[in-house]
C-alpha cells in the first residue's frame, strides 16, 4: 500500500493513473450530485420544524464539510512539502486551493440564505462564531492562493505557502468546535458521522450522504484535473510529457 | 417570471433556488476551468513540439 | 557547533541592535503613531460629540486602528535587515534561528506596540469611553499588540523576498488578526456595560501564550524559504 502511494508521487505515474480513474470518478460524480439533487429537492420531505428550507442542508452541510476537510488536506500536502519537498505535494496543495475557497463561498452563501429563512431578518450575524471562523477560512483560501501566485519562483511559492497553511490551521479546530465553546445560533454539531446517522431522520440521510458523495469526488475530479494541467506547464520539458502530449494528438 | 408548479417550495423558494442555483455556478464554473486549463496546456505543449520538429528537420 | 558567545549574550546583542537602530530612525517610528491617532479622531469628528454611540464604536474604533496601525510598523522588522544582508548573517549564525527572530518581534513591540497601549487611554477619553472600559482597552492591547507582532512576523518574513509584498501582507495577516480583534474590542463594550471580562482576558492571554511557544518557529521557517 505504502509503495504504491510512494509510486504515486512520481509525475509521470501519477499522470497516467489519474488519466484512468478519471472517467470513472466524473461520471460516478455527475451521478451522485444528480441523484443527490434530485433526491434533496423532490423526493425528500419537508422538515416537519423548517419545512422546504430545510432543503438547504443538502448543499450547506457538505460544502460546509469538506471546506475544512479540504484545508487539512491543503496543510497536510504542506507539510510533505516544507519535510520532504515533493513535487508532487506542492501541486496538489496549490489545486485544492481554489475549489476549497468555491466550497467555503456555498458554504457561506448558502448558510446565509438559510439562516435568513431560520433566524428571522438577518442575513448574517456577525457575533456566531462559527460564521465568523467560517469567513476567516474563507480569507485564508484567497491569502493562500495570492501568496502562492505572488512570486515566479514556483517552488519557493509552494513552501511560503505551506507556512501559511499550516499557520491557518488552528482555525479548523475552531470553526468545528465554535458551537461546543460558545452560544452560537448553529445548534449542535452535525458534522460528525454518528451524530448524523442519530439525529437526521433516515428518509433526509440518504440524499445527504449521497450529496457528500457527491462533493467529494467533484473535489478529487477537479483535483486531479488541476494538478494534471499544473504538472504539465511545470514539467514540460520533460520526456514523459513529451510522450503524453505526442501520444494524445495521435491516439 | 413565475415559476413552474414543480418548482414551487413554499415561502421560501427564491432562497432555495437561489442557493442550488449558486452552488451550480460555482461548481461548473470550477470544473470547465480545470477541464480547460488541462486542454490547453496539451495544445500548447503539442504545438511547441511541432515548432521543435520542423526545426529539426 | 558551539558558539562561542552564550546564547543569552548573542539575543540581548540583537536586541539591543534592533532597539538602538529603531531609536536611530524614530521619525520614521512615529509615522504610525500618528495615524493612528488621526485615524482614531477621524470618528468622533464625523459625529455628533454628545452622540450615544460613541463609546459603543470606541472599542472597535480604536482596536480596528490598532490593527491598522501594527500592519504599517510590520515591514520595519525584517525589510532594511533582508536589503542589506544582514538577515541572511542572522540565518547563518550559529543560535537557533526562532529564538533570534523572537528577539527582533520584541524589539517590534517595545518600539511599535506599547506606544499603542500607552496612546489608548487618551483615545479611549475622546470616544467617552467610562473608566472600566478604558481598563479594559489597555489591557486588552497590552495582551494582544505581541500576537499582533508575532503573528504580523510570520506574514512579513513570508513576504519580504516579493516585489509587490505590502498588499499581500494585509492579505495574509489580517484573517489572523480577526480573533484578537474580536476578543479585544468584545471585551472593552463588555466592561464598559459593566460586565466581567476574566473570560475573554483568559482567551487573549491564551492566544498570546500559543502564539509564543509557536510563531518563532513559522516565522524562521519563513524567513528560510524567503532567503532562498
Amino acid at each position: 500500500m505504502w509503495v504504491w502511494f510512494h509510486k504515486l508521487g512520481s509525475p509521470p505515474y501519477f499522470f497516467r493513473f489519474s488519466g484512468i480513474v478519471l472517467p470513472y470518478l466524473a461520471v460516478a460524480c455527475l451521478l451522485s450530485l444528480c441523484i443527490g439533487v434530485y433526491w434533496g429537492l423532490f423526493i425528500a420531505p419537508p422538515d416537519y420544524q423548517q419545512s422546504e428550507t430545510v432543503r438547504i442542508m443538502y448543499i450547506h452541510v457538505p460544502a460546509a464539510m469538506f471546506s475544512m476537510s479540504i484545508y487539512i488536506v491543503m496543510a497536510l500536502a504542506g507539510a510533505v512539502t516544507l519535510i520532504w519537498r515533493i513535487k508532487l505535494a506542492e501541486l496538489i496543495a496549490a489545486a485544492s486551493a481554489p475549489i476549497g475557497a468555491s466550497y467555503t463561498f456555498i458554504a457561506l452563501v448558502t448558510g446565509s440564505l438559510w439562516g435568513r429563512t431560520a433566524w428571522g431578518n438577518t442575513y448574517w450575524e456577525w457575533s456566531d462564531p462559527r460564521l465568523m471562523s467560517e469567513l476567516v477560512l474563507f480569507f485564508l483560501y484567497l491569502g493562500y492562493i495570492a501568496l502562492y501566485y505572488a512570486s515566479e519562483d514556483r517552488r519557493g511559492a509552494a513552501r511560503a505557502a505551506a507556512v501559511l497553511a499550516l499557520v491557518g490551521l488552528v482555525n479548523i479546530p475552531i470553526i468545528h468546535y465554535s458551537v461546543e465553546w460558545w452560544t452560537s445560533l448553529h445548534q449542535g454539531s452535525t458534522t460528525r458521522g454518528t451524530q448524523i446517522a442519530a439525529t437526521v431522520h433516515p428518509s433526509m440521510r440518504y440524499p445527504l450522504f449521497i450529496m457528500m458523495l457527491g462533493f467529494a469526488l467533484f473535489y478529487a475530479v477537479t483535483l486531479m484535473k488541476n494538478t494534471r494541467s499544473m504538472l504539465l506547464a511545470s514539467e514540460r520539458n520533460n520526456a514523459w510529457v513529451k510522450e503524453v502530449v505526442s501520444q494524445h494528438e495521435s491516439p | 417570471m413565475s415559476l413552474p408548479e414543480w418548482l414551487n417550495f413554499g415561502k421560501w423558494t427564491p432562497f432555495i433556488l437561489a442557493s442550488y442555483v449558486i452552488t451550480a455556478i460555482v461548481l461548473l464554473a470550477n470544473i470547465v476551468m480545470s477541464y480547460r486549463s488541462e486542454k490547453r496546456q496539451l495544445r500548447e505543449i503539442a504545438l511547441k513540439l511541432r515548432r521543435e520538429n520542423r526545426g529539426k528537420q | 557547533m558551539k558558539a562561542a558567545t552564550p546564547l543569552y549574550s548573542a539575543l540581548f546583542a540583537l536586541l539591543k541592535r534592533d532597539l538602538m537602530l529603531a531609536f536611530r530612525h524614530r521619525a520614521e517610528l512615529v509615522n504610525p503613531l500618528i495615524f493612528f491617532l488621526i485615524v482614531v479622531s477621524l470618528f468622533p469628528m464625523g459625529l455628533n460629540p454628545q452622540s450615544q454611540v460613541l463609546p459603543m464604536m470606541g472599542a472597535a474604533v480604536i482596536w480596528v486602528a490598532a490593527l491598522l496601525a501594527a500592519m504599517l510598523s510590520l515591514d520595519n522588522m525584517f525589510r532594511s535587515d533582508f536589503d542589506d544582508g544582514t538577515l541572511e548573517q542572522i540565518v547563518l549564525s550559529p543560535w537557533p534561528l526562532p529564538a533570534m527572530v523572537l528577539m527582533k518581534v520584541l524589539a517590534h513591540w517595545l518600539v511599535s506596540g506599547i506606544p499603542l497601549v500607552l496612546l489608548s487611554p487618551l483615545l479611549g477619553v475622546m470616544f467617552n469611553l467610562p473608566a472600566a472600559g478604558i481598563g479594559a482597552l489597555v489591557l486588552t492591547l497590552l495582551i494582544g499588540t505581541p500576537v499582533l507582532s508575532l503573528v504580523g512576523a510570520i506574514g512579513v518574513a513570508l513576504t519580504v523576498g516579493l516585489r509587490r509584498g505590502g498588499v499581500l501582507l494585509s492579505l495574509l495577516v489580517l484573517p489572523l488578526y480577526i480573533p484578537i480583534l474580536i476578543f479585544g474590542a468584545g471585551s472593552v463594550w463588555d466592561a464598559a456595560l459593566g460586565s466581567s471580562i476574566q473570560g475573554p482576558l483568559l482567551f487573549l492571554g491564551a492566544i498570546l501564550v500559543l502564539a509564543l511557544t509557536l510563531a518563532p518557529f513559522a516565522i524562521a521557517s519563513a524567513v528560510r524559504i524567503s532567503l532562498e
